[in-house]
C-alpha cells in the first residue's frame, strides 16, 4: 500500500508577541512563519499576553490557528484554518493573504492547518463566515510578516526600510534598483530569533489598491486537482492506518443495546479441490484486511415518536422493525470499527467534501 | 492438471499497463480495478464516489473507452489503462501540457470541490476522442472550444456539491 501524507509544517518553535502574533522558527530548513490565533478564546489570549512578557522561542510548541511559512525558494505556504470543501475558501483566504504579502498568485500554496492543539478556531467553518471572520486578522498577520521582512531587508541591503518598494516577494531599493532581495533570501540569511515584532499593526492597504480581493482569481488549488495530484482526506494512507465508521441507529431514538467485537470473516482453510467459484465467494474482500475488528451493533429501537406527525411517521415506516422482530434486536447494523472504545483525535486533513453522498471522512491521529 | 491449476492459481499475477507503465498485480483476491488503482498503486486521482457505477467519479479509460473502475473486476481488464494522472502530458522541460479537456475545465473554472471532476474529464476526453466535433442544438460552444457540452455529460455524472 502506498502511503500519502498531508504536508507538514516546517516550524518547530513558536514565540508569541504582545499583540498575539506568533513567530515561528524552522528547526532545520530556512523557514520563517507568522501565525495568527484567529478566534482564540479570551482566556487563552490573556495567557498568551502573559507569556509574551518573557516570551522566547520554545515558549509555545504547538502551531497557532493559521500561519504563513516562507521558504528559501521564495514561496509562501499558507496554513488555512478553515475547511475547504469546494466553497473556495482556500482561494478566497489566499487572495486576502496575497494582498498584504505583496506576492504573485503563483507563489502561494494553501494547505490545511493542523488542529493538534485543539480546535482553536471556535468559529468553525460554516454560515458563510470564513471570509468575514478572518479578513482582518489574516491581513494583519500578512502585513506584519511583510514589515518584519522589510526591516530585515533594510539591514541586509544597508538602506533605510522606508526606501524599499516590494512586489512579487522582492524588495528593491527605490534609488538603486540593483539592490534587491527576495523574501526567500532574507529568510535564508536572517537571524529570526532576534527579529523585532512591530508593536503597532502596520497600516493595511486601502481597498482601491486591491489586486486580488474582489477580483476574479483562478482557484489556487485547481491545477493539482485537474491533474489528480490533490490529496483529499479520503486519499490519505498512513502506516498502520485504522478505519472507523459511525454506526447510527436506523430507528427513531434508537438506543445502543449492545456492541460486541466480532471476528472478521476469513476464508476457510485452503482446499485445492473446491471449485474456484466457491473459494472466491468465501474470500474476504481486501478492504477488510485493514480492518482490525468488526463490530456488531444492536439497536434497541423505538418505533413511536411522541408529537410527530402521522405524515412523518409514514415516511419513516420503512426504517422501523416489523412487530415480530425480537425486541432487543429491533434492527441491527454491521459496521467496521477500528475500536469499540471512544477515540480522542486531532484532525489531520479535511474530510472529503462529498458530504451529501458519502459519510464524512476525516484523517485523525488518535491522541489517547 | 487440475490439481496443478488449483495449487498455483492463488499466486498468479497479472500485468497492468497504466499510463505507460507496466505493473505486476496479484490477480487474487477478486477486487474492483478502482481499489487496485487507489490502494495498491496510490493513484488516488481516480475517486471513489458511490462504488456502484452510478456517479462516474471513478471513470478511467481502458483502450480509450470510458469505464467505471469501481464496478470493473480487475481480472476482466484487458488493455491499456489511462487514469487522470496520465491525461496530461509531461513536456521534455518538465512542464505539464494539459489535455484540451483539462484546459477547458481550467479556463472555465468548472468545479466546486472537484471530487468527481476526474471522472467528468475522463468521460469527456473519451467522448471527444470519438466525436471530435460534437453537435447539438444547445452545444453553442463546441465549434470554437471543443468543450463537451455539460448538458450531455452531467446527466450521467453525479456531482453532489
Ligand atoms: S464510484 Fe464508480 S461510478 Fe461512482
Amino acid at each position: 500500500m502506498t502511503t500519502q501524507q498531508p504536508p507538514q509544517s516546517n516550524v518547530k518553535k513558536w514565540r508569541i508577541s504582545r499583540r498575539g502574533f506568533l513567530i515561528g522558527l524552522g528547526a532545520t530548513a530556512a523557514v520563517v512563519a507568522v501565525g495568527v490565533p484567529i478566534g482564540l478564546p479570551r482566556a487563552r489570549l490573556a495567557i498568551a499576553n502573559l507569556v509574551a512578557e518573557g516570551g522566547s522561542f520554545g515558549s509555545i510548541d504547538a502551531p497557532p490557528t493559521s500561519w504563513f511559512e516562507i521558504s528559501a525558494d521564495n514561496r509562501i505556504r499558507f496554513f488555512n484554518p478553515k475547511v475547504e470543501m469546494g466553497q473556495g475558501v482556500n482561494t478566497s483566504l489566499a487572495q486576502i493573504a496575497a494582498e498584504e504579502l505583496e506576492v504573485d498568485w503563483e507563489q502561494i500554496e494553501v494547505v490545511s492547518a493542523s488542529t493538534a492543539r485543539g480546535i482553536n478556531d471556535s468559529m468553525g467553518t460554516g454560515n458563510s463566515t470564513s471570509v468575514s471572520s478572518t479578513f482582518t486578522p489574516i491581513r494583519q498577520a500578512a502585513a506584519t510578516l511583510r514589515e518584519l521582512l522589510r526591516s530585515e531587508a533594510a539591514k541586509l541591503l544597508g538602506v533605510p526600510a522606508a526606501s524599499l518598494t516590494v512586489a512579487s516577494g522582492v524588495f528593491t531599493a527605490n534609488n538603486d534598483p540593483s539592490k534587491s532581495i527576495t523574501y526567500g533570501q532574507i529568510v535564508a540569511q536572517a537571524d529570526v530569533a532576534n527579529w523585532e515584532i512591530p508593536e503597532e499593526a502596520p497600516a493595511l492597504k486601502p481597498a482601491s489598491e486591491f489586486r486580488f480581493v474582489g477580483k476574479s482569481t483562478p482557484r489556487v488549488d485547481f491545477e493539482s486537482k485537474l491533474t489528480g495530484k490533490a490529496l483529499y482526506g479520503y486519499d490519505m494512507r498512513l502506516p498502520n492506518m485504522l478505519y472507523g465508521a459511525v454506526a447510527r441507529p436506523n430507528t427513531i431514538e434508537g438506543k445502543l443495546a449492545s456492541a460486541a467485537p466480532a471476528k472478521r470473516p476469513t476464508a476457510p482453510a485452503w482446499s485445492p479441490w473446491w471449485p474456484k467459484t466457491i473459494l472466491r465467494a468465501w474470500r474476504p474482500n481486501p478492504g477488510c484486511k485493514r480492518t482490525r475488528v468488526w463490530a456488531i451493533w444492536i439497536w434497541h429501537g423505538k418505533t413511536a415518536v411522541s408529537g410527530s406527525s402521522p405524515k412523518l411517521m409514514k415516511s419513516l415506516r420503512w426504517a422501523t422493525a416489523p412487530a415480530w422482530w425480537p425486541k432487543k434486536m429491533a434492527t441491527s447494523a454491521i459496521c467496521w470499527m477500528a475500536t469499540c472504545s471512544p477515540l480522542n483525535s486531532a484532525r489531520r486533513w479535511p474530510p472529503t467534501p462529498t458530504w451529501n453522498r458519502t459519510p464524512p471522512w476525516w484523517m485523525c491521529r488518535p491522541t489517547r | 492438471m487440475i490439481a496443478i491449476y488449483y495449487l498455483t492459481w492463488d499466486w498468479k499475477n497479472m500485468k497492468l499497463r497504466i499510463n505507460g507503465t507496466e505493473y505486476d498485480i496479484a490477480e487474487e483476491p477478486p477486487r474492483p480495478l478502482l481499489w487496485v488503482l487507489r490502494d495498491e498503486l496510490g493513484l488516488t486521482g481516480t475517486k471513489f464516489g458511490c462504488g456502484a457505477g452510478f456517479c462516474g467519479s471513478c471513470t478511467v479509460h481502458i483502450d480509450g473507452e470510458a469505464v467505471r473502475s469501481c464496478v470493473t473486476p480487475l481480472t476482466t481488464v484487458a488493455g491499456e489503462i489511462r487514469t487522470i494522472e496520465g491525461l496530461s502530458l509531461m513536456a521534455e522541460d518538465g512542464t505539464i501540457q494539459l489535455h484540451p479537456v483539462q484546459q477547458a475545465f481550467l479556463e472555465d473554472q468548472v468545479p466546486q470541490c472537484s471530487w468527481c471532476m476526474s471522472g467528468q474529464m475522463m468521460t469527456a476526453a473519451a467522448f471527444l476522442a470519438k466525436n471530435p466535433a460534437p453537435t447539438g442544438d444547445r452545444n453553442r460552444r463546441s465549434d470554437e472550444r471543443k468543450l463537451l457540452p455539460l448538458w450531455l455529460l452531467l446527466p450521467r455524472e453525479k456531482c453532489s456539491c
